[in-house]
C-alpha cells in the first residue's frame, strides 16, 4: 500500500490535533487522564494510508538522558496494527530526524542535540541488532532500566552542552 | 613531520616490547602499578619518527564497559611531548581501528563490539561535538567526569548483555 509521509513538527492545527487524538483513541494508545492536546503537539511526522487516514505517527519530547547528561529528544512511534510489518519505520524515522534537525538549526540555542530511543519492539531489537545503524546514524548507548536497548543519534554539527547533573557510570 | 605507523597487535616481539618499555619509561608514562610486559602486549600501533624512533603508541585491552554491558576495547594513546599536536592522532587511530576490526573479523566469534575511549587530553576535549570523525559517538561521562566515545566495528552485532548497569 502506498503511504504518504508528512512532517508536522510545530505545525499542529486544532483539526490535526483532533485527528491525532482520534487515532490514538482508536489504537487505545491514550492513557486515561492524559492531556491529548498537549501530546498532539509532540507529534513530529504522520504517515497516511491510501485513504488519507492516519496510519502511524512519531512523537518527540526533549529531556535530559541521565546516562548522557545531555538533552535529547525521546522518540516514539505508533503504527496502527493493520499497517505494521510494512517496512515504514525507517522512512518515518528519517523524516523525523530531518524535521527535528531543521527545527533546531533555526534556534539560537538548540532545544536538544539529538534523538534517542528505547527499542520496545522485540522484533526490531532482535533483527536490527547492529551496534551502529548506518542508514540513520543511530548508535547503541546501553540498556534502559527496563533492560531495553537504547540508541542515540546526534544532529550533525551540534556540540555537547555543559553536562546536566546526574550519576556517572 | 611524517610518521610511520606500524601495526603490532598480537605481534609484539620481545625486542619491540623492550623498546616500547624504554620509550614509556623515558616519558614517565608507565605507572608503577602496571606490569610493563602486559602493557606492551596490549600495543596496537607504534608511531615512529623520521629517525625510526618511537614517537607514540596506542594500546587496547578488552573489558566489559559497565554502562554498555558489552565487551569493548578500551583504547589509550600516548605521544611523547615533542610529537604532540602534529596531527598524528587521526592516522594512528585509523590504523588501530583497522587492525582491531580485522582481528575481530578473523575470529570465529568476535571478542569485542568496538573501541571505547575516555578523552583525557584537554585539547581534544575542546572538540565538543558528540559525533567525531572516524565513527566515534558520545556515550556519556566516565566516573572521572571525562567524555566517553564509542566506535563500533562495521556490522558488529550486540552480544547478549553482560552485567547490566542502568543509568
Amino acid at each position: 500500500m502506498p503511504y504518504q509521509y508528512q512532517p508536522v513538527w510545530k505545525n499542529i492545527s486544532p483539526e490535526l490535533a483532533a485527528e491525532i487524538t482520534e487515532f490514538w483513541r482508536q489504537e487505545k494508545a491514550l492513557p486515561k487522564g492524559s492531556d491529548a492536546d498537549g501530546r498532539a503537539q509532540q507529534v513530529v511526522a504522520i504517515m497516511r494510508d491510501g485513504n488519507g487516514a492516519i496510519a502511524a505517527l512519531s512523537s518527540a519530547v526533549p529531556g535530559v538522558v541521565p546516562r548522557l547528561r545531555q538533552v535529547l529528544y525521546c522518540y516514539r512511534t505508533l503504527c496502527a496494527a493493520e499497517h505494521r510489518g510494512k517496512h515504514t519505520s525507517f522512512t518515518m524515522l528519517q523524516l523525523s530526524q530531518k524535521a527535528l534537525l531543521e527545527y533546531n538549526q533555526t534556534l539560537a540555542q538548540p532545544e536538544a542535540i539529538g534523538i534517542y530511543m528505547e527499542i520496545e519492539n522485540r522484533m526490531i531489537a532482535d533483527h536490527y541488532n547492529e551496534a551502529f545503524w548506518p542508514r540513520t546514524g543511530f548508535s547503541f548507548i546501553g540498556y534502559s532500566p527496563r533492560g531495553l536497548v537504547l540508541r542515540a543519534y546526534y544532529f550533525p554539527g551540534f556540540k555537547l552542552q555543559p553536562p546536566a547533573k546526574a550519576g556517572t557510570g | 613531520m611524517t610518521y610511520r605507523f606500524d601495526t603490532v597487535w598480537n605481534a609484539c616481539t620481545p625486542a619491540l616490547s623492550e623498546e616500547i618499555i624504554a620509550f614509556w619509561k623515558s616519558e614517565n608514562a608507565l605507572p608503577a602499578e602496571d606490569d610493563p610486559a602486559e602493557r606492551t602486549g596490549q600495543t596496537v600501533v607504534v608511531a615512529r619518527d623520521r629517525d625510526g624512533k618511537i614517537a607514540g603508541t596506542c594500546t587496547a585491552y578488552l573489558r566489559v564497559v559497565p554502562r554498555l554491558g558489552q565487551p569493548m576495547y578500551y583504547f589509550r594513546m600516548f605521544f611523547s611531548g615533542s610529537h604532540r599536536r602534529k596531527y598524528s592522532i587521526i592516522p594512528m587511530m585509523k590504523e588501530a581501528q583497522k587492525a582491531l576490526s580485522a582481528y575481530n573479523s578473523g575470529l570465529p566469534v568476535p571478542e569485542s563490539l568496538g573501541v571505547v575511549m575516555e578523552v583525557e587530553n584537554a585539547n581534544l576535549r575542546r572538540h565538543t561535538a558528540p559525533s567525531w570523525p572516524l565513527g566515534f559517538n558520545f556515550i556519556g561521562y566516565s566516573p572521572r567526569s571525562l567524555p566517553l566515545y564509542a566506535y563500533y566495528f562495521p556490522d558488529a552485532k550486540l552480544f547478549p548483555p553482560a552485567k547490566r548497569r542502568t543509568v
